[in-house]
């Protein structure tokens, strides 16, 4: 009985760290631009050794 | 400007940079092919950086800088406005979001995306596809704005700029998103919690811990109805202060009433209640308005007459010319516009004579000639020598702007239309409320004070329309879907449902049902033999009135000849020595024939603006030009005019009367309108109770589009400028219209059937509410399968209809 109680507040808990994951990504942007990041996933970047100023890669 | 190029004769060559046609010219260029110098450049510096993956990421990459009016801008050069634009900026760094409407596919992401390789001043850059802008980040000792501007704009990305308001990156979804997200969370919680309980399963044994199941419910509720559920009470709210109901009413009492009983069997009679139906309720509702509030955002729908001027002028002060924004100047300053510049401002003219080009607002094609001391109109466009002006009236106090700040109209439209959802809540609500109450007294009088108060909360919690809620978003939200895909955006749910009801059609005519750009050209008398017309071209070409330019491009390739004593005289002609023995003179029959008399020239002068042409005093004949009507406009207008009564209000002449009246009646068609007099028709047809949509294209159209029940703008392209409307369509698409109508009645229809469905589950839940008898686990099961039902019902039957009606054409669109 008491594993059952346990176990409830344990998936309680999970479900929560999922739904604050959501949140978090949702509020630093991540659903904004949903169109462009399918584009710029196809391209090689193969001039990036050469030239890299670009900080967050 | 000597380069390896040359011009050879017209042939079917695509532009290397563009991938359009080279109608014009064609310059040849190591092999490859352009269409006008600026692709070539663009190609170069394309290059030059090592970014020529650029051309195979996409075909047709480049955008055409052929006939681009040059953007200017200077008023990026003062600090304070350029300041004002950014979104951050520190000792060092930089960052704007710009607006490039021209990005228009894959290969202008990346080229955009490498910009810091074509200035080391440039960080970074990010685009966003679909609202068309550019993150970029710079370091401002390196680089200024106004560099940053112009390099964008050489690449054929002009940044537009707004005063008003700099772009937020934050997504207006966001906070619908985390609604959707709680709503979710709690709804397949709490489901899990109430399962054993709808089962009957005794798991614990022990009553002291099944109780848990019911309290973890009433706790994760809370989140849902004041967060999740918040924008339905307080649209309610706002509805009932104005002494009035809408869909959210009836929905917040169902809510609210469904919170609170629960609340009560938790903690007074040890019951489930319905908390997990709530959540359900409410992540299926948000879900149906989330669909419908996603919509275009690249496409602006609200761009009013400010976006059109420029943001900055010339102002002479002191002798010496300076830059100012637009909102600056005041009556009395005196403006330098240059060629090509747009008059900011109701002003006095100070130069000897201008012509300007009205066709904007007027929609007449051929510029207006006015004198030293004329009034003239903000809007219109100078074409010829730089002028000065005095201002009289503040921009904003413009003829134009007042047309367009109309605020009766504004005010006007809303109250007449009232959303199909909005107006059955109204009486859904009161008959609701009144079952609540009678099957309330009916079972007190019978002395059941238990059931009375059972059976009027269930009929409340039953009864609210979320499914109702449902119909109008989600198949109204498809249907706008369904119709972007064959080239015709909405701008809400709202103008779909409008659309449905539309009974009169009325078209503008240039620009609208025929093309802007391109006409019909023929030659009456002989043509001359290819060295005149060679001479005949070269002297076209210094002229910039859209005559000249259509006569122009009607001309075969030639080669470039020596011109000599050039003069255009506005209104009048052209005259010019070519090669040293033309003397050629093309305009005005007046202007041309000296003493000549009379023609022997065929000429329909109503029908045709013509154009004459004497070579060394000898008359050869006229050019005849004739608007074209877009491709299929026989067949669609012919389709409209069964169905609907067609109006046609033209700023132009009336040259096409004839053809015209075949669809439209005579009484109906209206020719040299002002826009003032198309808005006054508009109106005057709305007084006759007509739904009418108006179809037009330019600024002259927009006080018309927007006090018409539905203003569809026509468009050459997503990028182009479109006045204020309910939609804006490609012109290229214009031949759907009767199809587009057509699936907007069929839409409306499948509402119909959503409301029916709905009804149907309402009458069965309410029979069972009434008596007393609803149990939890029927509410968790009623409510989802009605609410899916009617999702189901719309998505399919949308798509059916869009198959049905759009057969041909969705083949094309890839629907």
């Amino acid at each position: 009985m008491n594993i059952l109680i346990l176990l409830i507040a344990v998936s309680l808990l999970v479900a929560l760290g999922f739904l604050g994951a959501f949140i978090w990504a949702i509020k630093s942007g991540q659903f904004d631009d949903s169109t462009t990041p399918s584009f710029r996933m196809l391209w090689d970047d193969a001039s990036k050794k050469k030239h890299n100023t670009s900080k967050d890669h | 400007m000597k380069q390896a190029q040359n011009i050879v004769k017209k042939q079917k060559t695509t532009c290397k940079h563009c991938g359009e046609l080279c109608e014009e010219t064609l310059i040849n260029h190591n092999g490859m092919s352009f269409c006008c110098q600026g692709c070539k450049l663009v190609y170069e510096i394309i290059q030059e950086n090592d970014l020529g993956e650029f051309y195979t990421i996409n075909e047709k990459p480049g955008i055409s800088k052929r006939s681009k009016e040059t953007t200017l801008f200077e008023y990026l050069k003062d600090e304070t406005f350029a300041d004002s634009q950014l979104v951050f900026k520190n000792e060092e760094i930089s960052k704007i979001r710009l607006y490039l409407p021209a990005i228009h596919c894959s290969a202008c992401i990346w080229l955009l995306e490498k910009l810091y390789k074509l200035h080391d001043g440039i960080i970074e850059s990010r685009v966003d596809f679909s609202q068309k802008t550019a993150s970029i980040t710079f370091n401002h000792h390196k680089v200024s704005l106004y560099d940053v501007a112009q390099l964008l704009n050489t690449l054929g990305y002009p940044p537009v700029f707004d005063t008003e308001n700099k772009g937020t990156q934050k997504s207006p979804y966001r906070k619908i998103w985390m609604q959707i997200g709680v709503a979710g969370f709690v709804f397949g919680n709490s489901m899990l919690f109430s399962l054993p309980e709808y089962f009957g399963m005794d798991i614990f044994g022990t009553a002291g811990v099944q109780r848990l199941f019911p309290l973890l419910n009433a706790l994760l509720a809370i989140p849902v109805l004041l967060f999740s559920a918040r924008d339905y009470f307080v649209s309610a709210k706002t509805a009932l202060q104005q002494k009035q109901i809408n869909m959210d009413v009836p929905i917040s009492i169902g809510i609210i009433t469904l919170f609170l009983y629960s609340y009560y069997i938790i903690f007074f009679e040890h019951g489930l209640g319905y908390l997990d139906s709530l959540s359900g309720l409410i992540f299926f509702l948000l879900i149906g308005k989330y669909y419908q509030q996603k919509t275009f955002d690249h496409l602006r729908f609200d761009r009013d007459v400010k976006s059109f001027f420029p943001l900055a002028v010339t102002k002479i002060e002191e002798a010496k010319e300076k830059q100012v924004l637009l909102k600056q100047i005041l009556p009395g300053d005196t403006l330098r516009i240059r060629n090509g510049e747009i008059i900011p401002a109701d002003s006095l003219l100070l130069s000897d004579s201008a012509s300007i080009d009205y066709s904007f607002i007027t929609g007449e094609s051929l510029p207006e000639v006015k004198n030293k001391e004329d009034l003239i109109y903000a809007g219109g466009r100078l074409k010829g020598a730089s002028i000065l002006v005095q201002v009289k009236k503040q921009a904003s106090q413009s003829y134009l702007a007042q047309l367009w700040d109309d605020e009766s109209l504004a005010n006007g439209n809303k109250t007449e239309v009232q959303q199909i959802a909005d107006t059955i809540s109204k009486y859904f609500t009161m008959v609701v409320l009144f079952l609540a109450t009678a099957s309330f007294a009916f079972w007190m009088m019978n002395g059941q004070q238990d059931i009375a108060w059972r059976s009027f909360t269930s009929v409340l919690i039953i009864a609210c329309p979320c499914a109702l809620a449902l119909a109008t978003p989600v198949t109204l939200g498809q249907a706008m879907r369904l119709l972007a895909k064959v080239g015709y955006f909405t701008k809400n749910s709202l103008a779909v449902e409008k659309l449905a009801k539309v009974d009169t059609i009325v078209f503008d005519k240039t620009g609208t049902l025929t093309y802007p750009d391109k006409a019909n050209v023929s030659f009456s008398g002989e043509l001359p033999s290819h060295t005149v017309l060679a001479a005949v071209k070269t002297l076209l070409n210094q002229s910039k009135h859209p005559v000249s330019r259509i006569v122009y491009n009607w001309l075969p390739s030639y080669p470039e000849l020596t011109i000599s004593e050039f003069k255009e005289i506005n209104g009048q002609g052209l005259t010019a020595c070519v090669d040293g023995k033309y003397r050629i003179k093309l305009g005005k029959r007046s202007f041309v024939e000296t003493n000549y008399s009379p023609t022997p020239f065929p000429t329909n002068e109503e029908k045709h603006t013509t154009v004459y042409l004497s070579v060394n005093n000898e008359v050869l004949g006229c050019f005849q030009i004739e608007h074209v009507f877009r491709e299929g406009a026989t067949e669609f207008m012919e389709q409209l005019a069964h169905s609907f009564d067609l109006h046609l209000l033209s700023g132009d002449n009336d040259a096409e009367r004839s053809k015209l009246s075949t669809w439209i009646k005579p009484d109906n068609m209206q020719f040299k309108q002002l826009p003032g007099r198309k808005k006054a028709y508009i109106e005057s047809l709305r007084t006759a109770h007509k739904k009418a949509m108006m179809v037009g294209d330019g600024l002259n159209d927009a006080g018309a589009l927007k006090s018409s029940y539905v203003g569809t703008a026509i468009t050459e392209s997503s990028s182009q400028f479109s006045p204020a409307s309910d939609a804006i369509m490609m012109g290229k698409d214009l031949n759907l219209l009767p199809q587009i109508l057509r699936f907007a009645k069929s839409s409306y229809k499948v509402v119909i059937i959503g409301f029916i469905v709905s009804f149907i589950y309402n009458v069965l839940g309410l029979s069972i509410a009434v008596q007393g008898q609803l149990s939890p686990v029927f509410a968790a099961i009623l409510m989802p399968i009605s609410s899916v039902t009617v999702v189901l019902i719309a998505t399919i039957a949308s798509r059916i209809n869009a198959q049905k009606i759009f057969k041909n054409s969705l083949n094309e669109h890839n629907l």
